[in-house]
């Protein structure tokens, strides 16, 4: 049996419940009647995770036939869109932030463009132009420094 | 209150105060009209923006993006029959239908007039109203805050319709991530896992944006951007409405501004809720209730009324007990607190003239937009054509950018990208986002207020002696079993029946 979207949440979130629990063993102040401490508002919080979870769950188990979330080229998509993301973080960590800054730009206009009709003087020009704001907000307006890079520092 | 009119004006007539704010009401109500974006992803976008701002032009500005962004609401409601923000839902169910029939102009005149009102007047009364809430706060101890953050947390998880369990959880991640860090009062390190950059705690921009921002703005493409319909801009003659149009609607108006109002100063609720019961009460009222869903006037008036209105009532709360009144109230708290603005009643005392500012900001926002409304109404539709694919990378870099230059740290803008993750997989499994902002803003005040009552008094019972407290720890533990409150009640009917 094939495992619907509720029973995955109630399964991950009563996971967090009992990961949380152990997360709060063995603070230096104990959870007392008098005093909760350090302990009480993680342990609400799962308390909760734990009472939702298995509530999510049993939900789950009820409920018949789903629309998916996402396509599986949906999720290939939202895949791609973090992978360019983190791409980018790597960037400004290396080259900084003005290469990095238009690459992203360039290469986010180009595949989110795709079914669209653009030109690709506009995508370049869109990416510096708008690199050339940022700048000129963040770091001139500002006061900002923007990353230099690992490589230029 | 009149004292501090020399220091509004110093602020806010000033070429910097009038850029910020006409920046950002244009800035705000583009967010506002775009379905997909609001004026509270704005203030969450900009915000970082404003940490290196003069703390006067910094509240001009946050605050007009959020003016801006409530008040455009309407413009994809009317035009595309999209909502532009959970705001506006309402006002699609009859703007859109009077805008197809050819009156596309008084559609929007309507919506531009009701969010004028319901803000300006909002932001009077709110004016008037917060000192005295502020003066009756000074009574109040950390049992009643306690109970008020408990209440406003518990009262997002009522409205969340049909799905109680997940507003809960969405609450418990939140107040989850509001513990990262170093403990209030004992100083314990908490999720830290011997990492310097989580002993100081998540961050506001990192865990907002990552899970409201690049999370939403990913799916939306994963969906696949759904070109928006084509709007007839030769339908947009002229301002649209005159005063004798308008007066008829004039209890509508009122009733529709009352609920707002009320409704804005609820603990948790907001916009979100307040259109949809104007519009309701509106439809209930009417002598033709038939004529609703198919581009009745007052089905216009009654959910911009009201939302708008919720702004100043969202206020009050906000600025005298540090509650906020709905998710953008939450930010703006947040946001001031790091401007040095402690907001709650002894701020009145250390810095009336910013709060008193602040209700200035929303009336004169409130002309502004009515200006910018009324002379760019032919522009609205090309508003919305702005072409995803521009906007969305244009976001998201400043997104990343924003997490970075709020903490000088390229490992800020890595956790981003966890946020967002774990954004997308709470949209996934079906979590709302608004009590995961509420509880993640509130859970360290509802902690350090709870362990201070408990410091004071050792015990639990307090909490239920002190009749405040009582009351609001009672409606937070109701608001929770409301669920199965209904279901009892619904069993006992059936049973009398």
């Amino acid at each position: 049996m094939k495992a619907n979207r509720d029973q995955i949440t109630g399964v991950l979130i009563f996971a967090l419940g009992i990961f949380v629990f152990f997360s709060i063993q063995g603070y230096k102040v104990p959870f007392t009647a008098a005093y909760p401490g350090p302990t009480a508002l993680p342990g609400l919080a799962g308390i909760g995770f734990l009472i939702c979870g298995a509530g999510i769950f049993i939900q789950g188990c009820k409920k018949k036939g789903e629309k998916a979330f996402l396509s599986l080229n949906g999720w290939k998509r939202l895949g791609i869109s973090i992978a360019m993301l983190a791409l980018y973080v790597l960037g400004l960590t290396y080259i900084g932030f003005w290469p990095s800054t238009v690459l992203c730009l360039y290469a986010f206009c180009t595949y989110y463009a795709q079914g669209y009709k653009t030109k690709i003087w506009q995508r370049i020009l869109f990416s510096v132009v708008f690199t050339v704001v940022v700048f000129l907000v963040y770091e001139v307006l500002f006061g900002y420094s923007l990353p230099v890079g690992a490589f230029f520092e | 209150m009149i004292e501090y009119l020399p220091y509004i004006f110093s602020e806010l007539f000033t070429p910097t105060g009038l850029l910020m704010l006409w920046a950002g009401n244009i800035v705000g109500m583009i967010f506002g009209a775009i379905p997909g974006l609001n004026g509270t992803m704005a203030m969450m976008l900009f915000m970082p923006m404003t940490y290196a701002m003069d703390t006067g032009p910094a509240v001009i500005f946050l605050m007009s993006l959020w003016i801006g962004g409530c008040s455009g609401g309407f413009i994809g409601s009317v035009l595309l029959g999209i909502p532009g923000s959970p705001a506006s839902v309402a006002t699609c169910f009859d703007g859109h239908p009077m805008a197809k029939s050819g009156k596309a102009g008084k559609a929007l005149a309507i919506g531009m007039c009701a969010s004028f009102l319901g803000t300006f007047v909002s932001a009077i009364v709110g004016g008037f109203c917060a000192q005295a809430v502020a003066d009756i706060a000074f009574a109040i101890g950390p049992w009643e805050y306690f109970g008020l953050c408990f209440c406003a947390i518990t009262m997002v998880l009522a409205i969340s319709k049909g799905n109680m369990l997940k507003g809960l959880t969405s609450a418990c991640i939140g107040l989850l991530l509001g513990s990262v860090g170093y403990s209030p009062i004992d100083a314990q390190a908490r999720f830290t896992f011997n990492n310097m950059y989580l002993a100081g705690g998540l961050g506001m921009t990192v865990v907002l944006i990552g899970v409201f921002g690049v999370s939403i703005m990913v799916i939306a493409h994963a969906k696949t951007f759904d070109p928006l319909p084509e709007v007839d801009t030769k339908m947009i003659r002229g301002i649209g409405i005159s005063i004798k149009e308008i007066i008829p609607h004039t209890w509508t108006i009122i009733r529709s501004f009352i609920i707002g109002l009320v409704i804005g100063f609820l603990p948790g609720m907001g916009s979100g809720l307040s259109n949809l019961v104007a519009y309701s009460s509106a439809k209930n009222a009417s002598k033709h209730p038939e004529t609703f869903g198919k581009g009745e006037p007052d089905g216009i008036w009654a959910p911009e009324v009201a939302n708008n209105a919720s702004i100043g009532g969202a206020m009050i709360p906000m600025a005298a007990l540090g509650i906020p009144g709905d998710t953008s109230t939450a930010l703006l708290i947040g946001a001031l607190t790091i401007q040095g603005l402690e907001m709650g009643p002894m701020v009145f005392r250390n810095s009336g003239n910013i709060v008193y500012m602040m209700f200035a900001i929303v009336a004169v926002c409130a002309i502004v937009c009515f200006f910018l409304q009324a002379i760019g109404m032919r522009v609205f539709p090309q508003i919305l054509k702005v072409p995803y694919h521009y906007l969305y990378p244009a976001l998201l870099v400043i997104s990343l950018l924003s997490a970075y230059v709020d903490s000088s740290s390229l490992y800020k803008c890595g956790m981003m990208l966890v946020f967002a993750v774990v954004g997308v997989l709470m949209a996934a499994g079906g979590l709302p986002q608004s009590p995961l902002i509420l509880a993640f803003i509130l859970g360290p005040t509802l902690e350090s207020n709870m362990l201070k009552a408990f410091q004071n008094t050792g015990t639990v019972t307090t909490f239920f002696t002190r009749p405040l407290s009582c009351v609001l720890v009672v409606i937070a533990i109701g608001c929770i079993f409301s669920p199965i409150i209904k279901y009892l009640f619904a069993k006992l009917k059936e049973k009398k029946a």
